[in-house]
């Protein structure tokens, strides 16, 4: 019934469950943004599975050659979790630059209070 | 010790003129505090600053390169906590002239507008008024910001600026913090209801250092300034915080 090429697929995805499950339980990989790996990973197990699944949507979207929608949807996850990305290092971006500048401040503050310190034991 | 006045000077490899900028202010703004931000100059200009002697001198050293918007923003939040009434941002290669500030803080004081932009471009033939092709995109600038927002302001790259409290405390927080920040600043005041005006100043050649924009990077900083300010017209007012 199934053909190699879903067979292919399916162990490509469920191996990859597998890694990405093996880096939660290590601690390595994040809850926030194994989510979105898991997400993706299970779109593409399903469609692997279920052949009359990827015959409808590769009809329904003109794609002749059925395991390309794999790709597609592949990409399209791909493009969504660069996205995610973005955004995070947008926002550490953000976090580093007010990290520096409150640092900044407290250097000139400790300068300030250790200059008035040694003034103030020169006066004793 | 604490002053109402904070002058905020980004510094990044200034060290052959930070110095003579500071002199004059101290002399023509005896009551100001000055406060060096120093956007991790690779130069002696943070010796530079300590060498001029004068407790009303901050000096904020970044541990690392902010760029121009960041570093003003480290400014004006130090200057928000140390409880300015008005701050003023003001370039260290001797650009704007230092008996420019009083102007600049007349209409504030007087309670006409909440930020003073200084221009070049109000005072007649006076001064320093940059090259052809710069002042070819600063037009530019400025009629795309008039067309999204409203602003008129005709030196709108300027960095000589004034602000009342209200808008300190609200530049401390929203003050976009990366490069060429100007235009789209005026933009982000004008949509939170801020009053802006222009005040005629005599602006002289940069002393010393160079220009942050070289002529084979004004076409990207035209293309991303004008996208940062487009970007700023379109998103949502901020809470008021007047």
């Amino acid at each position: 019934m199934f053909s190699l090429i879903q067979w292919v697929s399916l162990g490509g995805s469920l191996f990859f469950l597998f890694v990405i499950f093996l880096l939660m339980r290590q601690k390595k990989l994040n809850e926030a943004y194994a989510l979105l790996w898991l997400f993706v990973d299970l779109i593409l197990i399903v469609l692997s599975l279920w052949t009359q699944g990827l015959l409808f949507l590769s009809e329904l979207i003109g794609i002749w050659y059925p395991p390309a929608t794999l790709f597609l949807v592949m990409i399209g996850g791909i493009l969504l979790i660069l996205l995610q990305y973005s955004l995070l290092l947008s926002k550490n971006q953000m976090r580093i630059m007010q990290l520096g500048q409150e640092v900044a401040m407290l250097r000139a503050e400790l300068e300030i209070l250790r200059k008035t310190r040694k003034d103030d034991s020169k006066d004793a | 010790m604490a002053s109402e006045i904070y002058i905020i000077i980004p510094c990044y490899n200034e060290s052959h003129c930070i110095a003579d900028t500071l002199r004059e202010l101290l002399i023509a703004v005896p009551a100001a505090t000055l406060v060096v931000v120093n956007d991790a100059s690779t130069d002696r200009s943070s010796e530079a600053v300590r060498g001029v002697d004068d407790r009303r001198i901050v000096l904020l050293e970044l541990p690392f390169n902010l760029g121009i918007g960041g570093a003003v923003k480290t400014g004006l939040v130090y200057a928000l906590r140390h409880g300015a009434r008005v701050a003023v941002k003001f370039d260290g290669d001797g650009q704007h002239p230092a008996d420019g500030v009083a102007a600049l803080l007349k209409p504030l004081e007087r309670g006409e507008l909440d930020l003073a932009v200084g221009s070049r471009f109000m005072l007649g033939c006076d001064g320093f008024k940059s090259t052809a092709p710069r002042r070819v995109g600063i037009a530019v600038l400025c009629g795309w910001i008039h067309c999204i927002a409203g602003v008129k302001v005709r030196d709108c790259t300027s960095g000589f600026r004034a602000y009342n409290r209200a808008a300190l405390e609200f530049a401390a927080q929203h003050y976009p913090a990366f490069d060429y920040p100007e235009p789209e600043e005026l933009v982000l005041f004008a949509r939170n209801g801020f009053r802006i005006g222009e005040i005629g100043v005599v602006m002289r050649e940069r002393q010393g250092g160079i220009s942050s924009i070289g002529p084979v990077r004004a076409a990207y900083y035209m293309v991303k300034v004008m996208l940062a300010a487009g970007i700023a017209a379109i998103r949502p007012v901020e809470k008021a915080v007047k």
